[in-house]
């Protein structure tokens, strides 16, 4: 029996880079408390943190978005793993992690995510895709 | 030396003027996070994290806002909170009044409940503060 993927939520978010800056300059100690440690990795490697902490932010709101939840507090910002695009047209993915991903992880499996940044703001866009096994194969 | 339940509305005045960017005369008790004073999720980690230094205090987590909620599909059906979802909610935030929210428990007006009267009598509980203002 092979499965194939179904689209089964969409989130969008839109994050201020110079508010995302502010942020990230005044709590940068705070950081670990909401990003995972592959996240911060990301963030140190890269020549704008700041930058990338909107980016990280703004995929993290929209993942959230997409499981058709609102705020779900500090802790869950360290449940949304994510893996920024490697190339510039190319796409991020986040998985879900500790008591999120045992809640959601049977209809929800794989979510890409797709950046568009302006002068001003990042938006991201999280598409959550469902493995589904079909019978007829 | 404890404080005051006004020096705690005013060290809350204070985040929340430089954290979302508001005039004084905007914060009351009455002032919804987001309505109001158009806090977005940033903001309210924003305000978590001011709180924490101002206050000089460790804010556990889902302590102030509410955690792991609205994924548990016994505490939210068809974009309301469940009786049982709002039961959970006044256990977890026993300092939030919920008389007006249990009304109509829609979860997009969940947020309706942060306000800064609320943020006031956490931390008034928290630092176990009587006064009154």
């Amino acid at each position: 029996m092979s499965a194939y993927s179904v689209l089964c939520g969409i989130g969008v978010d839109m994050v201020s880079l110079s508010r995302a800056g502010d942020f990230y300059r005044r709590h940068r100690e705070s950081l670990k408390k909401i990003l995972c440690g592959s996240e911060l990795k990301q963030m140190e490697q890269s020549r704008s943190p700041e930058r990338l902490f909107g980016w990280l932010f703004a995929a993290k709101e929209a993942v959230f978005k997409s499981l058709d939840a609102e705020w779900l507090g500090i802790d869950g910002f360290r449940m949304i793993e994510v893996r920024l695009p490697s190339t510039p047209k190319g796409f991020g993915r986040a998985r879900l992690k500790g008591s999120m991903a045992e809640r959601v992880s049977s209809r929800m499996k794989v979510w890409r995510i797709y950046f568009l940044e302006t002068a001003h703001c990042v938006i991201a866009q999280a598409m959550a895709f469902a493995r589904v096994k079909d019978p007829e194969r | 030396m404890e404080k005051t339940k006004e020096q705690i509305f005013q060290g809350v005045r204070d985040c929340l003027v430089n954290a979302l960017g508001v005039s004084e005369n905007q914060v009351t008790l009455d002032s919804s996070l987001v309505k109001d004073l158009g806090a977005e999720s940033i903001d309210f980690l924003d305000v978590v994290f001011r709180l924490e230094k101002t206050f000089g205090i460790k804010i556990p987590r889902g302590d102030l806002f509410p955690e792991n909620l609205l994924t548990n599909p016994a505490f939210v059906k068809d974009g309301k909170i469940t009786p049982a979802g709002l039961t959970e909610l006044k256990r977890k935030l026993s300092h939030v009044d919920f008389t007006s929210f249990g009304e109509s428990p829609q979860v997009s007006r969940l947020s309706d409940i942060f306000t800064v009267g609320m943020i006031v009598d956490y931390l008034a509980e928290k630092t176990s503060v009587k006064a009154k203002i």
